[in-house]
């Protein structure tokens, strides 16, 4: 089964046309090339991916320095 | 500034096939673009409706602001790298200070808008963040010139039936007035959404399938009907003359003439009088006389009224039975938006190939119009040097356009 992490990764590179090469669990998603817009739609079909929502109080995707390991951690608690 | 205009790249999408050689073997073999759809929603009673699709994967493309795209604005931007591979356009050779982008577009984003609405009140589901802009009216041309990074002007228009025929008309004034040297140019639209084709349906302006749905709309025919809803889009790349022989390209054809002006006197029903002043304009602006047109691509929406003023009009300017006249839309049905773009790039194709596609479905003329309708089997014509393409629309506006040989 796929981690969070690989997941994450893989919406990143087909939905959001991400360079694979920059992703890593310790970049800001701020560095992928996403504007605050598609940060939103990035959490979104996050959100979508796992059948979760993230409430707004546990993240804020326009936060700076939020890295990709940083939202992974927050779904997964939600997840448990 | 007053330059010769040229086309240098086509690209399209429409259910006639992707490229030219496709499209001229469906209109050769009267192959129709038309299915049935049946709409089947509460509240309406249930009842077949004639509609073209195009075979597009939206979903192949990605958006360069990485946005998700409503359908409309993935063919948009398909067509457009279609045309920019054709004219061999190389971003990093233009100023793109002098690069500008003009887009028609008649719902814009209706089918997303559509579908979001049915997924928030029917199925209770949330809205996405970027749905604003997904379905924005200009999306398109701003998708279009943020990947080819244009700085000069991002036009987006929407008059109905003729908005790509606008969109490519006023392009070729800010060419000739020396404002910009090039421009990505066309129109698209996608709206086979179930409840924008049941707003057609309530219109009462779509073809009745009494037989078979390809046989249902017959522009020009006694027996019309109406049009099948269509979709797709068509892109040009418009160059100065100068600028396009400087970088080395070949011409498919010159933009020579355009004309828009308003009827003025009523929102939907057609105006002779406005029609004809859009055709003599764009003769004017072409430096041409009826004479010296070969082939009328009409709006020919097949429309009891629309017809009838259309011809009228057509006879007032030409003359009766005089030009070749021909509706494509009973093959690749209305566009709307796009129709202006498709039926244009049909009729420079003819210019190329100096073969006038024929009417598909015209079983009966209509004996009160008088016009030289172009046999099923079409017409070849060597002589061919000019060719003009009406969009007559909703609210009034008339646009026409003029193509000639290079």
């Amino acid at each position: 089964m796929k981690n969070t992490f690989t997941i994450l990764s893989e919406l990143l590179v087909s939905d959001f046309g991400v360079d694979p090469s920059i992703i890593h669990p310790k970049v800001a998603v701020s560095q992928l090339g996403l504007d605050s817009l598609t940060l939103m739609e990035f959490v979104f079909a996050a959100e979508d991916a796992f059948s979760l929502r993230i409430p707004q109080e546990k993240m804020d995707p326009t936060q700076s320095g939020l890295t990709l390991e940083a939202i992974c951690d927050v779904i997964d608690t939600i997840k448990k | 500034m007053n330059c010769k205009v040229v086309i240098s790249g086509i690209g399209h999408i429409s259910s006639l096939g992707r490229t030219s050689e496709q499209i001229d073997n469906s209109l050769e073999k009267m192959r129709s673009g038309v299915i049935a759809f049946a709409i089947d929603l509460d509240g309406i009673d249930p009842v077949q409706v004639p509609i073209c699709p195009s075979e597009f994967d939206a979903s192949k493309l990605l958006a360069p602001s990485k946005v998700p795209m409503d359908r409309n604005t993935a063919m948009a931007l398909d067509v457009a790298m279609q045309a920019s591979n054709q004219a061999n356009l190389h971003l990093g050779d233009l100023d793109l200070e002098r690069v500008g982008v003009f887009w028609g577009s008649g719902m814009g984003g209706a089918h997303t808008f559509d579908q979001t609405c049915y997924a928030l009140y029917a199925k209770h589901k949330r809205i996405r963040p970027t749905n604003i802009v997904t379905v924005m009216p200009n999306a398109p041309s701003a998708e279009i010139a943020l990947w080819l990074k244009a700085r000069g002007m991002c036009l987006t228009f929407a008059c109905a039936c003729a908005s790509s025929s606008v969109a490519m008309g006023e392009a070729l004034y800010a060419i000739r007035s020396g404002r910009i040297d090039l421009a990505l140019v066309g129109g698209s639209e996608s709206m086979l959404s179930s409840g924008v084709i049941a707003s057609w349906s309530a219109m009462r302006v779509l073809a009745q399938i009494n037989d078979k749905a390809e046989a249902a709309c017959k522009p020009f025919d006694a027996f019309r009907t109406g049009f099948a809803l269509g979709e797709g889009a068509a892109a040009f790349v418009l160059e100065s003359e100068r600028h396009a022989l400087k970088r080395g390209v070949k011409p498919l054809a010159l933009l020579s003439g355009y004309a828009t002006n308003s009827d003025g006197s009523h929102f939907t029903h057609p105006n002779v009088d406005g029609q004809v002043k859009a055709m003599r304009l764009a003769l004017e602006d072409a430096g041409l006389t009826p004479k010296d047109i070969g082939y009328i691509n009409a709006h020919g929406t097949a429309t009891v009224t629309g017809d009838l003023v259309e011809a009228a009009s057509i006879s007032k300017v030409f003359g009766e039975m005089s030009v070749p006249v021909g509706s494509t839309k009973g093959l690749h049905g209305h566009l709307l938006g796009a129709g202006g773009a498709l039926e244009f790039s049909i009729a420079i194709r003819a210019l190329e190939k100096k073969r006038l596609p024929g009417s598909a479905n015209l079983d009966t003329p209509d004996p009160s119009i008088h016009l030289n309708l172009i046999p099923r089997d079409g017409l070849q014509v060597e002589s061919l040097r000019h060719v003009m393409s009406n969009s007559f629309a909703f609210g009034g506006t008339n646009a026409v356009l003029i193509g000639s040989s290079y």
